[in-house]
């Protein structure tokens, strides 16, 4: 009796310090699955699959990160995928018309900037919810996309916009060093900084951390401008990947960053995510396509597959969640 | 007016955890009278309310009504028994209309043919029975205006219709005037005549004797959850009433040092926000210890709020040290020099699911940052020293505030402000639902601030607590500061007839 207890006590222990890890679950889950595949299909762990992979991972890595700062401080940016295309596009044209690419990425990032802060203001001074802030973007920013180039696709003929999302550095597709630089920066800021611990107390009791002399307003605005711009690198990697400015990229996307940072440990609740969570949680994303089409399944089932696996993974934390709770 | 007795409350006894709320209550309701339920804050009047209203269910006692027992176990019983309260806050539905409101839950339906089938509401008799009872209640308003288009005034007015069409034999007002202004207020007790000569009993909750005074036909007194007695208003004065809401000898809990008092260390001129603080003016010298003193609702907590920069107000002029400062918002007022301990420390002091000492350095982060870089080590070192300090009971620096019992999370938030080295301390009820052996610490450790040289305003609705504690006391009503007591001339009933507003 005794010993079958302290044996309980044991095994809850355990699960209790893994659940203080997601990360590692998720990697574990992750390189097993991999395993797994490639045991049926050799292709998959082959140093071109993992590179295409790694520039997915890049995109969805990066909106996710965006997504995860915003939920922690109990928002949400669904403009980042209108964002994407946007810039995108508005770098074309400027290059197009100046051939000038410190313009065109300047450009690029500069109305990001705007975007966000405009964002942030309404959200900030206006009062209105994140929500529906970033919904009228959503909607604005893709139909601006659609009006500037009259739906065709903008051509960038500049080597060096292109290299941005088709280049390597060394082994590394470009897109994933800037992913990797983006990380640590992001992780220097959530976890070791003064502002991080401003955004997550805002994320935790956004009345408290006023009273206790936190700038509410201007680490939320900081938020909204940092998302926007993280959206404006992708749309620059999208574009240069594609050598053109499109309209209609990265449709849905903002919902994917979600789904990203949820599976990674970020929760709605506000308070809760860290980057490195996120940074596998956009891997699971960008790897389910990929499984699927290495696998030879009907391309059908990318929607299915993708929201069972939210559900599971985040149905599965919660429960483990309050098991340990209530020991 | 017949004088039967209609309700009869025995013996009620209620515990919550750690406090005994009612301690063997009698309450007896004649009909056709108007009752006061007279008591200081948390003498159990509310409680004793909620449990008529089925909103609490009584460890012991009996509740007997036309003298029949009864038990009510939840909201609905009470209103079918013929109780009906209007609660402090107002609980209309704003975006619905008068006729909605007062038939919320018991809408009138069609009474013959397709209509019954339907189960359609019947919308003229509704209306006409709006108009009815408004009527009754001399008021002329349209059954169709929305209830966010109306005053508090009128609000309660709807209750009150709505009180009625329930046949109400008991109508409950808890505090009803204490958010209406002047002349509202008169117009209520108007009304409540008017109910009165209608047959209607009432018990009226109020903390303003004038009031009493004016319209009740007898004052029940509870203290400390205890019935003290009752009184019929011919036959009493307030000064009776008085002695019998806060009759109690000080206890010793609290340890006052002597101190010796330097320079005004604020000084806050024609502060004003809305109704509730007007030309508010006052200094807080070093090593003082100011009590603020006052009735629920008198704008105290508004007050504070307003210096803090936490609401935005009408006007108000700071000094501090005699310098000009600009508090405009809590982040300016933490770099002026002033902390403040809010009155609810889970919704506005901590932040409940980050760790302790994540809560204790918010206020003065920037010490633990340098180039954005956060020193946690420090963070963790300074926290460990003020847990010592202060005595918090703790597994560590790192423990989620969430877990500790209310008094550590208190020192907690104590301590967060303690770190920022304060000039000026602001403390909004720091004793509120901690327990007793929590409190005497809370106490000791606001003297020794003092005696540290920080000046403290201490808003307390304890007087015994402001009595103990404090060098000088201001009393607050109706947002104004009507009273400067010093030490000597700061009594029980002296503050009582200041803050209910007798001269």
């Amino acid at each position: 009796m005794a010993g079958n207890e302290k044996k309980e006590i044991k095994l809850l222990r355990i699960a209790g310090r893994l659940r203080g890890t997601r990360e590692l679950n998720l990697i574990v889950i992750i390189a097993a699955v991999s395993v797994v595949i490639n045991i049926f299909q050799p292709t998959f762990l082959t140093r071109f699959n993992v590179q295409v992979i790694s520039r997915q991972l890049a995109v969805f890595g990066l909106l996710s990160i965006a997504q995860t700062f915003v939920i922690i401080v109990l928002g949400i940016d669904l403009s980042v995928g209108s964002i994407v295309a946007f810039t995108g596009i508005i770098t074309a044209m400027v290059f197009a018309a100046t051939e000038n690419v410190v313009l065109a990425v300047g450009a690029a990032l500069g109305f990001a900037l705007v975007i966000g802060f405009y964002h942030g203001i309404l959200v900030t001074k206006v009062k209105m919810a994140p929500f529906v802030v970033t919904l009228g973007s959503l909607s604005i920013f893709r139909g601006l996309s659609f009006v500037l180039s009259r739906g065709y696709p903008i051509l960038i003929r500049s080597p060096r916009i292109q290299w941005l999302g088709q280049g390597l550095i060394g082994p590394f597709p470009v897109p994933l060093v800037i992913l990797f630089a983006v990380v640590i920066y992001t992780v220097f800021i959530l976890h070791f900084s003064k502002l991080g611990r401003y955004i997550y107390t805002i994320g935790g009791n956004p009345v408290a951390a006023r009273m206790s002399g936190v700038p509410v307003n201007a680490v939320i605005i900081y938020v909204f401008c940092q998302a926007t711009l993280l959206a404006s690198i992708v749309g620059l990697i999208v574009a240069g990947r594609m050598a053109q400015g499109l309209a209609s990229v990265a449709a849905g996307y903002e919902l994917t960053a979600v789904a990203g940072a949820v599976i990674g440990g970020t929760s709605f609740l506000g308070g809760q995510g860290t980057v490195i969570g996120t940074v596998f949680g956009a891997l699971v994303m960008s790897m389910i396509g990929n499984v699927l089409i290495t696998l030879r399944v009907d391309a059908y089932w990318y929607n299915l597959v993708t929201g069972l696996i939210i559900i599971i993974v985040v149905a599965a934390d919660t429960l483990l969640a309050k098991r340990s709770k209530r020991n | 007016m017949n004088g039967d007795t209609l309700l009869k409350m025995k013996d009620i006894s209620k515990s919550f955890p750690g406090v005994r709320a009612l301690d063997g209550v009698d309450f007896d309701v004649n009909e056709g009278e108007i009752v006061a339920l007279v008591g200081e804050n948390g003498a159990g009047k509310s409680t004793l309310i909620k449990i008529l209203a089925g909103i609490y269910q009584r460890d012991s006692g009996k509740i007997i009504i036309s003298g029949e027992e009864v038990h009510p176990d939840n909201p609905g019983d009470s209103i079918n028994l013929g109780i009906s309260v209007i609660h402090q806050e107002l609980n209309l539905v704003p975006e619905m209309n008068i006729l909605e409101n007062i038939f919320l839950g018991q809408e009138i339906r069609s009474s013959s043919g397709l209509g019954r089938m339907l189960r359609r509401l019947d919308a003229n008799a509704m209306k006409l029975k709006t108009q009815q009872t408004l009527k009754r209640l001399g008021v002329s308003m349209d059954p169709f205006t929305p209830i966010k288009e109306l005053s508090v005034a009128q609000q309660q007015l709807v209750e009150i219709a709505k009180a009625l069409s329930l046949n109400a034999r008991i109508l409950v007002m808890d505090e009803p005037t204490s958010s209406l202004a002047e002349k509202d207020v008169d117009s209520l007790l108007e009304l409540m005549k008017t109910l009165r000569e209608q047959g209607v009993t009432i018990v009226f909750i109020t903390h303003r004797l004038d009031e009493v005074f004016k319209i009740a036909d007898r004052a029940v007194v509870l203290r400390d959850g205890k019935s003290v007695g009752q009184k019929h208003i011919k036959d009493t004065t307030k000064e009776e009433i008085i002695s019998m809401m806060v009759g109690r000898v000080l206890d010793q809990l609290f340890p006052k040092i002597e101190i010796d008092i330097g320079n005004p260390v604020l000084e806050v001129k024609n502060l004003n926000r809305g109704r509730l603080v007007r030309n508010v003016e006052f200094e807080i010298r070093q090593g003082e210890i100011v009590g603020l003193s006052g009735l629920v609702g008198s704008g105290r907590t508004e007050m504070a709020r307003a210096l803090f920069g936490i609401d935005k107000r009408d006007s108000g002029d700071f000094l501090i040290d005699g310098e000009p400062v600009q508090l405009d918002s809590p982040r300016r007022s933490i770099r002026a020099g002033i902390g403040f301990v809010p009155e609810d420390r889970k919704s506005q002091g901590l932040i409940l699911r980050m760790a302790i000492y994540q809560n204790m350095t918010l206020p003065s982060i920037h010490e633990y940052t340098s180039m954005g870089y956060l020193n946690r080590r420090e963070e963790l070192k300074t926290t460990q020293r003020f847990i010592k300090d202060l005595q918090i009971r703790t597994t560590g620096p790192k423990a989620i505030v969430h877990f500790l019992s209310g008094g550590n999370q208190q020192k907690v938030v104590l301590g967060k402000w303690l770190a920022m080295n304060p000039k000026i301390l602001i403390l909004d009820e720091p004793t509120r639902g901690v327990d007793v052996g929590a409190k005497a610490e809370i106490h000791a450790l606001i003297s020794r601030f003092a005696q540290q040289g920080m000046g403290i305003l201490l808003i307390s609705s304890e007087l015994p607590e402001i009595l103990g504690m404090c060098d000088r006391v201001l009393v607050m009503s109706q947002g104004t500061i009507v009273a400067n007591y010093g030490r000597e001339d700061a009594t029980q009933e002296n503050i009582m007839k200041k803050a209910v507003g007798t001269v």
